[in-house]
């Protein structure tokens, strides 16, 4: 177990790092480039003319020379043995680690309402589904997570707005701050894994309650409320577990999208913004923030797998 | 010469009992039991009539501007109204069919065919090979959602193309990945191995037996991926990042129309509708080729 552990911890490390080495390769391929657009965030207006001299001076300034891989080597050692990713072009010399924790809290808020959200709605009712299998209510839920899956969020969003904010006017429009500003961008950004979690709970359920120990219990006379909630829901929550993980990367993607929509001032937001402003620095450590928050709780759902089911053993 | 062979009932019973013909014939019938996937599949082929005839079908001209007419609702004269620019909203989102259904095709394809080659070459020669393979899947999976198309759209700037390499680039892994399973649960059955000690070269093993064996799964995920790609494309592109300004496209319109969504919310609800009409379809197709197909459930997850 404690193999496996500082195994998979290693793994995790390395990924993250690699995963920061692409995204960094990917976005630092255009050296001249670079320096231009800093030119013109720093030095001149957006639209000026940046000159050789300037392009020049600022390449050396922040070491665009160098070949791509030793950019890399000290942005990482940087970030490894200082904490620090940089500093930005467009906030004036401000370092990224400072705008990304200001933006981490809002991201983490968002993301974990969500997931609540997921969780609360989508488990009773795919278990729901599975004991009515076949029912009218069955049919309809089902048919109302097809649709739900179907939608795109961001358009789901507007629409919420549309109905909530514009015509009843009952919830705030975008913002952040009180609660009330939290319940559509959660909403939103909810709805489709909540439909995918209702039907994996449903044929996981129903998979479940076909099995032998099931048909033992109810022979043995359990009432179907303790089979149901002691016996089945166990097993049943394993691959919706594994699920859960995924999404959780969904929710972290489909936050840029959303907190775009309601001027919600995360992670996602801070990403459009910079990429708009081709601010590179920030847009590298917004994806390898947005990696390594993925991969960390999947690292956490695989462990968890032991305390559901205690037959998975780790070697 | 020509000699017709006549097979006797007796040796028709010793044939193999799943020929080609036994198997159509089991699709067809399972097809004809589904009215639902019948309708999707006669809406496929009406969608992708309308998206390759677009331009010919639409009343107006997508591009033409009207100031004086903007925002007008549904009538007779505009089916669903116009557009903050005077633009009628019928024929932006009937050509907005063709660029979605474009790029989302072509996309899925290209990383079907990239991501089952990989898959298959790792699943069946394993090792160094499959490790390295294998890691390289890990590390593009480790991007989640449409992270990765993002960044690099952000560094190759919005387009067609960019966008169709982006979709593909971020989308192969999830193939090769589904594949590379499918051959190992298939490379030790018995044909494969006999094809092997005969002496078959590794490509002809491959390519007749073990990917036309292993490729429904992938199929299938790839019917309803098609669908979520049109989503990602549309968000993509709402953000800015997919398609540039001039190109008709459901989630471009939907980005530009969201600042008049108190005052023409048709704007917004028209392409909206749109893309949820089609990512339907192709939700209702995999899943009925799921379950006509009937492959495992734990294989292909909807999501």
């Amino acid at each position: 177990m404690h193999y496996y552990l500082i195994k998979r911890f290693v793994f995790l490390v390395l990924t993250i790092i690699a995963a920061s080495a692409l995204a960094y390769f990917m976005l630092h391929a255009v050296p001249g480039e670079t320096a231009e657009n800093v030119a013109r965030h720093t030095l001149v207006g957006i639209e000026d003319a940046v000159s050789e001299q300037m392009k020049a001076e600022i390449s050396s300034k922040y070491n665009l020379n160098d070949p791509i891989w030793v950019q890399y080597t000290n942005w990482l050692s940087a970030l490894l043995f200082s904490g620090n990713l940089g500093s930005s072009y467009v906030y004036k010399d401000t370092s990224v680690l400072t705008l990304i924790s200001l933006a981490l809290g809002p991201t983490i808020i968002l993301a974990t309402a969500s997931m609540l959200i997921v969780i609360i709605v989508g488990i009773p009712l795919g278990m729901y589904c599975a004991v009515h299998e076949n029912s009218t209510s069955d049919l309809i839920i089902r048919a109302t997570t097809i649709f739900s899956i179907s939608f795109p969020s961001f358009w789901l969003a507007l629409m919420l707005i549309l109905v909530f904010s514009l015509e009843l006017d009952w919830l705030p429009v975008a913002g952040y701050g009180t609660p009330a500003n939290l319940v559509l961008p959660a909403v939103a950004l909810a709805l489709h894994p909540t439909a995918v979690v209702i039907r994996i709970v449903r044929t996981s359920m129903l998979e479940t309650l076909g099995q032998q120990y099931i048909t033992f219990a109810i022979a043995k006379g359990l009432s179907w409320s303790h089979i149901l909630w002691n016996h089945a829901i166990k097993n049943a929550l394993i691959p919706v577990l594994t699920l859960l993980g995924v999404y959780f990367g969904h929710l972290l993607a489909g936050t840029v999208i959303i907190e775009n929509i309601f001027a919600w001032p995360g992670i996602g937001n801070l990403l459009i913004k910079s990429v708009d402003a081709r601010d590179i620095p920030v847009v590298t450590s917004c994806i390898v923030v947005i990696v390594a928050m993925f991969l960390i709780v999947n690292f956490f759902v695989d462990l968890s797998y032991h305390f559901i089911d205690p037959r998975i053993r780790y070697e | 010469m020509s000699e017709e062979i006549v097979i006797s009932p007796k040796t028709r019973r010793m044939l193999p009992a799943k020929s080609m013909h036994d198997s159509n014939n089991r699709l067809y019938r399972e097809i004809a039991k589904r009215p639902g996937f019948q309708v999707c599949l006669v809406l496929l082929g009406l969608l992708i009539i309308v998206a390759i005839f677009a331009p010919y079908i639409s009343p107006y001209d997508p591009e033409a501007i009207s100031v004086r007419d903007k925002n007008q609702g549904i009538s007779s004269a505009h089916l669903f109204g116009t557009d903050f620019l005077g633009r009628d909203l019928f024929s932006l989102t009937l050509c907005g069919a063709q660029t979605s259904l474009l790029i989302a095709s072509v996309s899925v394809a290209i990383a079907l065919a990239f991501g089952c080659v990989v898959g298959c070459i790792a699943g069946y020669y394993g090792g160094v090979v499959d490790e390295i393979l294998s890691r390289c899947v890990d590390l593009l999976l480790a991007f989640p959602g449409i992270i990765f198309a993002l960044a690099l759209l952000a560094f190759m700037g919005a387009g067609i193309l960019n966008l169709i390499i982006a979709i593909t680039i971020s989308q192969w892994a999830i193939y090769a990945r589904l594949m590379r399973g499918q051959v190992i649960s298939i490379k030790n059955l018995e044909y494969v191995q006999s094809a092997y000690t005969a002496g078959l070269p590794d490509r002809r093993i491959m390519i007749r037996h073990l990917f036309p064996n292993a490729i429904m799964p992938v199929l299938i995920l790839a019917t309803l991926d098609i669908g979520h790609v049109i989503l990602s494309v549309a968000g993509l592109s709402f953000l800015g990042l997919g398609i540039p300004p001039g190109i008709p496209e459901w989630g471009s319109m939907i980005g530009a129309g969201k600042e008049f969504l108190r005052t023409a919310p048709l704007n917004v609800i028209v392409p909206g509708l749109a893309i949820t009409f089609v990512v339907l379809i192709f939700n209702f197709l995999g899943e009925g080729l799921r379950d006509i197909l009937d492959v495992h459930k734990d294989q292909v997850n909807i999501g």
